[in-house]
């Protein structure tokens, strides 16, 4: 039977329980799997697929992309791949469950959808860049690494506050 | 090459060597004959129970789908057959001890049925081009709809024959461990029933026939958990090849696609989020028939792909 939930969303959490909720989550990841939290490995991996089968020489000659195709290797077979699936149908069960599933464009009132897409196309393939140049990501690095209290990982986050920051007030018409 | 054989796999020589003899077209075709048994089954059940006046426009999309995919399926068998001019050797004999002579006429049998299903209550589309049609058209037409409740009764029939067969298919080959299993039949037969539902509840629009769908599909979903673990647990108990053989679904190189996209991803996740649904206490979403597909499909790499990586002969 369809029941319509959209009317009736849930409260979103607090923010501070939610921090703590990922924080354990983060503590169990370490304890089961013996890796922390990351998201741009799988997308790398899954970058490399794809080029795989457009270019597959390049890419197993290439230092970088070359291990994941290594004879007996699978690209899939990491942690990161699975986990990111997971963050996905996590994320799927608690938007039907909350009422708040439906397809759309999160935008600043003022921006069409098409500059939309093509904005998060570019500061996508910026954040991509410099993951790979950081060997890790706003979860791989400061997430994660920041939780094992690395040096690198705290210096990344600070810098990527402060790039935030500094870059905001330039794309402020984006959002509002 | 054996000059003998004159129907067999393209990889025949690659098992010879010990490699992975079946690739991406067994699954492919394994997964579409399940879907296409399940949409079988479920349509003509519904049919036969509602009547064909309460036909909704996802069962009239599920009974043309049904052809469809089934060619789509036998095409991805056609291109592993080595000698594909051969093909029609396997209409030149039945063998009642065959399952893949079995199969063969099946699948011949159940098309036209699928078809005269189809011309009973075709899609909107083609009903308004019915008037055009050849005389010959309009009179089976006219016959499919005179004798609707024996059609449906032959087309769940013909579903079910299907489902079996392609379950039974790889446990009759009797040529790797991981398939020498009687579970084997019935899983793929209760797969086929959860992604043929699936199917149906993508396009289905109708609450009350979704909800119906919904409960049809927690059951074959439930059924087909019990199955995997019929299936698994007697591989475990029946010694150390059979056990190695489990192991590589289990803890070995298969597990993660197993475990995590067929199991969680494409069996208790979406049925979680159906008895949520069902309880109004989750949203409706395209997106959870689509997880169970998926997880349909990856179920039979994993069982063909998993299955060739463990001979009963050392190569």
């Amino acid at each position: 039977m369809h029941t319509d939930t959209s009317n009736r969303d849930k409260a979103f959490w607090n923010p501070y329980v939610a921090g703590v909720a990922l924080g354990l989550v983060l503590l169990v990841t370490y304890v089961v799997f013996g890796r922390g939290l990351g998201a741009s490995g799988a997308l790398t991996r899954f970058s490399a697929w794809v080029l795989h089968g457009v270019a597959p020489r390049w890419v197993e000659s290439n230092a970088h992309l070359g291990g994941y195709f290594a004879r007996g290797t699978a690209w899939w077979d990491d942690w990161l791949v699975f986990e990111l699936v997971g963050v996905a149908l996590g994320g799927l069960v608690a938007g039907l469950t909350s009422g708040r599933f439906r397809v759309g464009i999160d935008k600043g009132p003022r921006i069409s959808n098409r500059l939309r897409l093509a904005m998060a196309f570019a500061g996508g393939a910026i954040v991509g860049i410099g993951a790979r140049l950081a060997q890790g990501c706003t979860s791989g690095q400061a997430l994660s690494g920041g939780a094992t209290l690395a040096l690198g990982s705290w210096a990344f986050m600070f810098a990527v506050f402060g790039g935030a920051y500094g870059v905001a007030w330039f794309v402020r018409r984006l959002w509002t | 090459m054996n000059p003998h054989v004159e129907i067999e796999s393209t990889r025949s020589l690659a098992g010879a060597l010990g490699e992975r003899f079946w690739g991406w077209e067994i699954p492919l075709y394994l997964f579409l004959g399940g879907v296409v048994a399940g949409l079988m089954v479920a349509v003509s059940a519904l049919l036969l129970w509602r009547g064909k006046d309460r036909a909704t426009a996802a069962m009239r999309t599920g009974l043309w789908l049904a052809p469809v995919l089934l060619g789509t399926g036998m095409g991805a068998l056609f291109l592993d057959l080595s000698y594909k001019l051969h093909v029609y050797r396997f209409y030149l004999a039945a063998r009642p001890s065959s399952p893949m002579s079995w199969g063969s006429w099946i699948l011949l049998l159940v098309v036209p049925v699928q078809l005269a299903l189809v011309l009973a209550l075709p899609p909107a589309r083609l009903a308004r081009q019915l008037d055009r049609m050849p005389d010959a058209v309009r009179r089976i037409r006219a016959l499919a709809l005179r004798h609707f409740r024996g059609l449906a009764a032959a087309g769940l029939a013909g579903g079910v024959a299907l489902g079996v067969y392609t379950g039974i298919l790889l446990s009759a080959t009797v040529a790797r461990p991981l398939w020498s299993s009687g579970a084997l039949g019935p899983l793929f037969l209760a797969s086929g029933a959860s992604t043929g539902v699936a199917t149906l509840m993508l396009f289905e629009k109708d609450e009350m026939a979704h909800g119906t769908l919904a409960r049809f599909d927690i059951a074959a979903i439930a059924v087909e958990v019990a199955l995997l673990g019929t299936w698994l647990i007697g591989l475990l108990g029946q010694g150390p090849l059979y056990r190695e053989a489990a192991g590589v679904v289990l803890w070995g190189s298969y597990a993660p696609l197993f475990l995590g996209f067929v199991v969680f991803g494409g069996l208790l996740v979406p049925v979680l989020l159906e008895a949520l649904a069902l309880k109004g206490k989750a949203a409706h979403s395209r997106v959870v028939p689509a997880l169970v597909l998926a997880g349909g499909f990856l179920l039979r790499v994993v069982v063909v792909y998993a299955g060739q990586v463990i001979g009963f002969v050392r190569a």
